[in-house]
């Protein structure tokens, strides 16, 4: 028993300590890639290419004053961090890399991933009032109504999965597409869960929460130092959370020619990534009346349309 | 042994956060202690080996209902200042009555034994009956009153739209 114990423990801080690493270098992997797309430099000064930008910019984030403001709700000013990037790192644990890599595979993880993910909304809202802020209050209100709407056509996709694999466990899942990926099967479901993701994460687009112009920074205006190293942590999780679930839910996981299993399951992680870094530098960020009629009005019928569809020619099929 | 640890742990959090719902003046924190309570009885079902019914209670009341809740509440401009917490001494002496009733009753219908020793499982929680079975029986023999909980729902937001129109139009 206690064998076990640690043998899981041991497991939990080695993936742990990867998705850090991946995370960290993510961050890198976007601005290098936002420069490539706009026609300049990027960070390439710490290291070789830049290589070692990340450390640089942690040893930074440690080293800044870190400030609670007066007026605010010290607890929740605290906690909000914490449960922005505790939601989605324990999201990873039931998510395989391949064949056996994985915490925990759940027979109802899919489930729980929508649970700790809806979690996640506590951190920005709790931040947004906490911080006694009109900017960060704004932020707060806008993120908990942007993704509420958006968890519905979320799990609307994900619902169509889940008729074509017959389980909620993430392994199954994969092994169902063995023959056919479901991007195939699923090419609206995938579009439908691509966009959602993207609103989820509050990527651009759909970043209205944090959008510059209007809010400061949004739910994180009075965080500093480390403290918002938690809620840029957790944001980047968030984002290769949704690449990993692109790559298991539509492009066949670890499934695939030539490369072992966990290669090429990065591999298709990377180019989700990469997808999402390409939208970002490519689309101008819309208006807040347009972000909640194109869920409610538009993805929420088509998501319908999907699972309705999806479920009559499963019965037809057999 | 370790269930019942857990158990005890997890029914002493539902039962002080409800009453922290009740006591706390701030109400931020008054929805945290519900979002606390919704939790750990989540965390009781997942002991009774139904973590389908579990995640369901996240995801409903934690991940949708309770955000709402949190939302509302973060838009009101109430008074600052006071002391953290109220008792409410009428409602209170009214819930213990009722729990001291309710408990009464259980532990009459449980043949006179105060804790009766049933339910907890020993080891860990088993698998419990699976989403296939739940949805099965859902579509078959309960099928008639998911359907008219489902109307029902489909009413409350055709009415909810309602309600949003006519204020338009008189503002």
């Amino acid at each position: 028993m206690s064998r076990e114990i640690l043998a899981g423990i041991v497991r939990i801080v080695l993936i742990f300590s990867v998705l850090m690493g991946i995370v960290a270098y993510m961050t890198l992997m976007e601005r290098r890639f936002l420069a490539f797309f706009q026609i300049r430099k990027g960070p390439n000064r710490v290291g070789p290419f830049g290589l070692l930008q990340p450390l640089a910019d942690g040893i930074k984030l440690f080293f800044k004053e870190d400030m609670t403001v007066s007026h605010a709700n010290r607890f929740y000013f605290l906690l909000a961090p914490a449960v922005s990037l505790v939601s989605v790192l324990a999201c990873f644990a039931v998510v395989p890399t391949s064949p056996g890599i994985v915490v925990a595979d759940l027979p109802v993880g899919v489930l729980y991933l929508l649970a700790f993910s809806s979690m996640g909304v506590y951190g920005i809202l709790l931040a947004g009032w906490s911080s006694n802020n009109k900017y960060s209050l704004l932020g707060g209100l806008r993120a908990a109504a942007q993704m509420i709407s958006y968890e519905i056509p979320l799990a609307l996709s994900v619902a169509a999965v889940l008729v074509l694999s017959g389980s909620m466990s993430l392994v199954d899942i994969v092994k169902a597409q063995e023959g056919l990926w479901f991007a195939v099967k699923q090419p609206l479901g995938l579009l439908l869960f691509f966009v959602c993701v993207s609103a989820e994460t509050n990527r651009t687009p759909f970043d209205l929460l944090e959008c510059e112009n209007e809010l400061v920074a949004g739910y994180q205006t009075e965080y500093s130092s480390m403290k918002f190293g938690l809620f840029y942590m957790a944001e980047y999780a968030h984002i290769l959370l949704a690449s990993c679930l692109v790559s298991l839910f539509f492009l066949g996981g670890w499934n695939g020619p030539f490369l072992p299993a966990p290669i090429l399951f990065l591999v298709k992680v990377f180019l989700v990534f990469a997808a999402f870094i390409w939208v970002r530098a490519t689309f101008p960020r819309v208006r807040y009346d347009q972000l909640m009629s194109f869920s409610w009005k538009v993805l929420m019928p088509l998501g319908f349309l999907n699972l309705m569809g999806t479920a009559l020619l499963a019965v037809l099929a057999g | 042994m370790m269930n019942t640890l857990l158990f005890w742990a997890l029914a002493g959090t539902a039962a002080a956060s409800a009453l922290a719902v009740v006591v706390f003046r701030n109400p931020v924190n008054g929805v945290m202690a519900l979002l606390v309570n919704l939790l750990a009885t989540a965390g009781l079902y997942l002991l009774m080996g139904a973590p389908g019914i579990a995640l369901f209670q996240v995801i409903l009341y934690v991940g949708a209902v309770l955000v709402l809740f949190l939302f509302a509440v973060m838009v009101l401009d109430w008074k600052t200042g006071g002391p953290p917490f109220v008792v409410p001494l009428k409602p209170l002496t009214a819930g213990a009555a009722a729990v001291v009733l309710a408990g009464g009753g259980a532990a009459f219908l449980a043949g006179n034994r105060l804790f009766p020793r049933t339910g907890l499982p020993e080891g860990p929680p088993g698998p419990g009956p699976g989403i296939r079975e739940i949805a099965l029986d859902l579509f078959t023999r309960h099928l008639l009153v998911f359907e008219l909980a489902s109307v029902l729902l489909l009413a409350a937001a055709v009415g909810a739209v309602l309600i949003v129109r006519k204020e338009r139009k008189r503002s």
